[in-house]
């Protein structure tokens, strides 16, 4: 891995306002999340900027606790009221969530949908899976609301995400499929609605490896038939590199470092970043040296890379 | 499932059997003869035998029990002391009084404690929330004899809008039923906040809010359907014990039930009618907990489906 610093590009987010033919899926601008806790007032996420287009893919990449669930739970108002409160401007396909609340009634479950973190929690135990893509279907208003119509869907949308003699898994609950399969359910159920953006929470984290591959795999395959946008959250490098085209990297509620995905990965400018790309384990042969601070061990280097950052103070858009 | 309900059948019966064993004991190792309860403080020596003789009293505690048995088995626990009627025929006739007062006292427990635990759930950590959550603390407080004897003061003495005892009309089924539900509408309402809350917090609310589920379907279709065991448990059992006589608050009003019959029954050591009451209501406290042992894998698939997700 080539770990050599690349030049000051920590603020690349006027290259993404580039695509001005098409408005974009989702603008965030200025957003900040603040959430009240017991401690006080924790500012979560601090002025982020980025924005989404149709087929693209925008991955949001950090360690646990730099903000970027929030930031992905805040554009879709899934915090809870009275604890987190939002500002700046988020536009769903046009609609100001932000300004006004109320605004993400018409978008959830119509134009968005959330792929979430753990499949395994993510569906309600004593509801079959049939059930619970039907009322996705219903929500979602387009087809006919027949009974026989919302069924029929219903198997062609877990079709279309690899799922093995859908009319028998229509009738089972959750417990009795596997986390990869549970994830294509929701996943099916995300479509239910023809989205534009999907917002997936870490996907695959819950996931075994063999798995995660196939989520990903399917993802693409639905991002290249539909050209869905899809804002990714993830800790996980390689996830990001296969299928980010725009990469922000997030420490502290702000992003450090935003660009191209083969840029952030071949040359990364920022220490923090480096140490991210360090901490992703590496296969080959044991005689091979990697370069560099790398001959770390994850843990070791990325605690370096939080002391190392503090002192730096990057500048974040 | 046939071979499962003949399992818990079996279970429940040795359980009354169990039961009725235990009461037969005790009831004779406690103090107290029902011959001097039966003829008085001034019989004589001679009276008190023959009393003993007539009931059975006078012969080994083993033949006793095996004579209990046979009774047992028969249906025929013998004759009430006090009553002298079939023991069995004094419990039944009485019986369906507490039932009448259970079955109204569960019901109205269930339609206001569910809404209201659910609406606590809905609206934390607002004033009228916390006005709601003293009254559930006040309700859990207070001991139903004082409860009863309040609302029998407050409305059949000094208002006389209910009748203050018996069950002449349906009117004097009001006050011992809001009586029994002040205290488990208490503590039922506190259970389903519990559980509304907890599910309220779960992930799969949260994911079903973000494909536009609406606001009454997350409360109803997911946190109650996803509360709905342990709510149900609470309120079944609740009903079974209330069937073993709703002791103080049938004495407090007068009612005709099975509890006024068994402190009566326990005043003057009627050892038929003791155990009469005891198997009665033991087996229909079975019963009910064999309905709701039935009713689990209505509620929840994770019970129905138990076997066939391992295959």
């Amino acid at each position: 891995m080539n770990a050599q610093p690349g030049p000051g590009r920590t603020n690349t987010g006027r290259t993404e306002s580039g695509h001005t033919a098409e408005p974009a899926l989702l603008e965030v601008r200025d957003f900040q999340v603040e959430l009240i806790t017991d401690a006080g007032i924790i500012r979560a996420v601090d002025s982020v900027n980025f924005s989404i287009h149709r087929g693209e893919t925008v991955t949001i990449i950090g360690e646990s606790g730099s903000g970027k669930s929030t930031t992905a739970m805040g554009v879709l108002r899934l915090l809870p009221d009275d604890l987190a409160v939002l500002s700046g401007t988020v536009l769903i396909d046009g609609v100001d969530v932000v300004t006004v609340p109320k605004a993400i009634d018409k978008v959830r479950g119509r134009t968005v949908a959330l792929i979430p973190q753990d499949p395994m929690t993510a569906l309600s135990p004593v509801h079959s899976i049939g059930s619970q893509l039907f009322e996705a279907i219903r929500i979602a208003g387009a087809a006919s609301k027949e009974k026989d119509a919302v069924r029929a869907r219903a198997i062609r949308l877990l079709e279309q995400v690899h799922i093995p003699t859908p009319e028998v898994q229509l009738k089972k609950y959750p417990h009795q499929l596997s986390g990869g399969m549970l994830q294509r359910v929701l996943i099916a159920i995300a479509l239910a609605s023809e989205p534009q953006l999907l917002v997936a929470d870490e996907p695959t984290s819950a996931l075994d490896v063999t798995v995660q591959a196939g989520i990903l795999d399917l993802l693409l395959e639905l991002q290249e038939q539909r050209g869905i946008g899809i804002l990714m959250i993830t800790h996980d490098l390689g996830v990001a590199r296969l299928i980010s085209d725009r990469i922000h990297v997030m420490k502290d509620g702000s992003f450090v470092e935003s660009g191209d995905v083969q840029q952030v990965v071949e040359q990364p400018a920022t220490e923090y970043t480096r140490n991210l790309l360090a901490a992703v384990p590496v296969l080959g042969p044991w005689d091979e040296t990697p370069a560099g601070s790398t001959s770390e061990s994850p843990s070791k280097t990325a605690a370096a890379g939080d002391a190392a950052l503090t002192s730096t103070g990057v500048q974040n858009d | 499932m046939t071979k499962y309900i003949l399992k818990r059948l079996g279970q429940g019966l040795l359980t009354v059997f169990l039961t009725v064993s235990t009461v037969f004991i005790l009831i004779r190792l406690a103090p107290g003869d029902p011959a001097v309860s039966y003829a008085g403080p001034l019989a004589t020596t001679e009276q008190l035998a023959k009393v003993r003789e007539q009931f059975g009293l006078d012969r080994p505690l083993l033949e006793q029990y095996w004579i209990f048995l046979q009774q047992l088995f028969t249906g025929n626990l013998g004759t009430s002391y006090s009553f002298q009627a079939p023991a069995m025929q004094v419990v039944a006739e009485r019986m369906p009084y507490t039932l009448t007062l259970a079955t109204a006292s569960i019901l109205l427990t269930a339609v206001v404690a569910i809404p209201l635990g659910v609406w606590m759930a809905r609206r934390p950590d607002t004033n009228r929330e916390l006005g709601v959550n003293v009254l559930t603390i006040a309700g859990q407080s207070m001991p139903d004899f004082w409860t009863g004897i309040m609302l029998l003061t407050g409305f059949a003495v000094l208002i006389p809008l209910f009748p203050a005892s018996g069950f002449a009309t349906w009117g004097g089924l009001v006050l011992p039923t809001v009586t029994i539900a002040t205290l488990q509408i208490a503590l039922i309402s506190r259970m389903v906040r519990r559980e509304m809350t907890s599910n309220f917090a779960a992930p799969y609310l949260t994911v079903a809010r973000s494909r536009g589920v609406g606001s009454p379907a997350l409360t109803w279709r997911y946190a109650m359907g996803n509360s709905a065991i342990p709510v149900f448990t609470a309120l079944g059992t609740r009903f079974a014990a209330m069937l073993n006589g709703v002791v103080v608050v049938e004495v407090v009003f007068a009612w005709p039930g099975v509890g006024s019959l068994i402190v009566r029954a326990l005043e003057t050591r009627d050892y038929p009618l003791i155990q009469a009451t005891v198997l009665l209501t033991a087996l229909l406290a079975v019963a009910v907990q064999l309905v709701i042992d039935l009713a689990y894998p209505l509620l929840d698939p994770r019970v129905r489906l138990g076997k066939a997700a391992a295959a």
